[in-house]
């Protein structure tokens, strides 16, 4: 993941993900075992707007780790970018969110890096899925039931772990056909499709129809959350705009937590998981 | 993990949200798509349109409305882009805001052919653009019978001698894998090369075959850059 010619550039958002990536980074480096020159961190700067300001807590990784963490303001590009880059590359360019990144590839090109290693996956990968409720049902482990329903309802309130018990446990237990009518039912009355013209409302439902007779066949219901992760459309676009936008400054982008490795240890992981077991893995794992 | 990193990212709770982006061209976004209604009406619906668009100038319910009016402008885009022949895709009129809001007219730049540079990998792009085959799901393959393309220009070469190609797929592929340009391999010269990185399709039109997403991920270290120049009006 670290082997280049240059510098490797990390994009430390602040976050833990990317945080712990460039932490990690720094710490080989420090020991003389990264296989590059250098290690770069940059993060965007988005101080004064909210929530997406995130500057002390990179500023306090930068601190920590002992390296400098470059601020880039933000892109913002006008509408006409986005077509002309519809136009050159018969993809879209992403959303203004993928976008707003770019200044942060340029700026790492510019100083010498071929690569980008990045935090996305994280959140797919170790957020965790309520399904361990399902496949505690499944596999009658009641005792892991009730302290699971324990520990979400003094976080989340008893009315809302109710809400999720029957949405995460007995939902995915349901036969296909029952999940898909609920399914079908719930979008009705959500009114989620109800600003599509008639003719996609169609073609959605004949698509829908395709995927849901693929219904894979899994070891644990929880898998089939994680192949949706991995094989959804908008997820596979996403990516595929950020490899794109990163490609065009001249990087390679790196995605550890998007490896093929990384992704299978998670679909053969015997069970399912809560959030704080991948930290909790990570504290034992990590160096 | 403790120790590399401090303890208020360690114990951190909150998240970024980053929907400010969504809003910086909010009004031009909301004149683009109002006047572009019409052509936007096989894919959704006037009064659903309008609805979006209200909610997307509503700052309390940023959310879904903003990846609803991105979705929609970034594929309309894509679809003006995709309906024009590929000369006229570069010269084609701009949208009258956002033309005269950041875009001075400029003197058009002298044609210069696309080029192939290596730059950096385009691991999910080569293996093609239709959301199959990550290379995380080892095995998964993408159509790459040469039958199934038009107006396949080579493009490039790479260092594993295969041809780098820009393509679209035939009709009843485009659905499947997408419309549009495509870059990519001929699964022909694979197989030559690497029979093993091919697996053909009994079930389609005999001998169909594709590459493996293996070929795909090995064609790291590319990626396409055109030449930013503008082609000139006079190609075909």
């Amino acid at each position: 993941m670290g082997n280049s010619s240059g510098p490797v550039a990390c994009e430390v958002s602040g976050g833990l993900d990317s945080s712990a990536l460039f932490a990690v980074a720094a710490e080989l480096q420090r020991r003389g075992e990264w296989p590059a020159p250098d290690t770069h961190g940059y993060t965007l700067d988005f101080r004064g707007t909210g929530d997406a300001d995130e500057m002390d807590y990179a500023q306090a990784v930068a601190r920590h780790v002992g390296k400098e963490v470059t601020e880039v303001a933000p892109t913002r590009q006008a509408l006409a970018w986005y077509e002309d880059w519809a136009g050159r590359h018969g993809y879209p360019a992403g959303y203004p969110n993928g976008v707003m990144g770019l200044g942060i590839r340029q700026e790492a090109r510019r100083r010498g890096s071929n690569c980008l290693i990045v935090g996305t996956g994280g959140d797919e990968w170790l957020d965790g899925y309520r399904t361990y409720y399902a496949e505690a049902i499944a596999s009658r482990q009641w005792r892991e039931l009730r302290q699971r329903l324990q520990l979400d309802s003094r976080e989340a309130g008893i009315p809302q772990t109710c809400r999720s018990l029957f949405r995460y446990g007995v939902g995915p237990l349901l036969p296909a056909r029952l999940r898909r009518a609920i399914h079908s039912v719930r979008r009705g009355r959500s009114g989620h499709d109800g600003w599509l013209a008639a003719p996609m409302r169609q073609r959605l439902v004949q698509r829908r129809a395709i995927q849901s007779a693929d219904d894979p066949i899994v070891a644990r219901t929880g898998q089939r959350s994680q192949l949706l992760t991995l094989n959804g459309a908008f997820g596979l676009l996403a990516r595929e705009s950020e490899e794109r936008l990163c490609a065009w400054a001249g990087l390679e982008i790196r995605r550890p937590f998007w490896t093929g490795g990384s992704s299978n240890s998670h679909l053969r992981r015997p069970s399912a998981c809560d959030a704080a077991a991948p930290r909790a893995s990570l504290c034992t794992a990590l160096p | 993990m403790t120790a590399l990193l401090p303890e208020s990212v360690l114990g951190r709770t909150s998240k970024a949200d980053f929907m400010v982006a969504f809003r910086w061209s909010a009004a031009e976004l909301r004149d683009n798509l109002t006047e572009e209604s019409a052509a936007l009406s096989d894919w959704v619906s006037p009064e659903g349109l309008l609805k979006v668009l209200q909610d997307y100038a509503n700052p309390l319910l940023a959310g879904w409305p903003d990846w609803r009016v991105w979705t929609l402008y970034g594929c309309h885009a894509l679809r003006q882009t995709a309906t024009l022949p590929d000369s006229a895709a570069h010269d084609r009129p701009k949208h009258k805001t956002a033309r005269t809001s950041h875009h001075a007219p400029a003197a058009k730049a002298p044609y210069r052919t696309p080029r192939l540079e290596v730059l950096g990998s385009l691991r999910t792009a080569t293996r093609g653009t239709n959301g199959m085959g990550f290379d995380a799901a080892n095995g998964m393959t993408m159509m790459s019978d040469r039958r199934a393309k038009e107006e396949i220009l080579e493009i490039g070469r790479h260092p594993l001698g295969l041809g780098i190609y820009r393509f679209r797929y035939k009709a009843p592929y485009a659905e499947l894998y997408g419309a549009g340009r495509r870059v990519g391999v001929m699964a022909d010269e694979v197989a030559e090369k690497y029979p093993d990185a091919v697996c053909r399709h009994a079930d389609v039109t005999s001998g169909w075959i594709t590459a493996a997403s293996s070929v795909r991920t090995s064609l790291s270290g590319l990626s396409l850059r055109q030449s930013e120049a503008t082609p000139p009006a006079s190609n075909p």
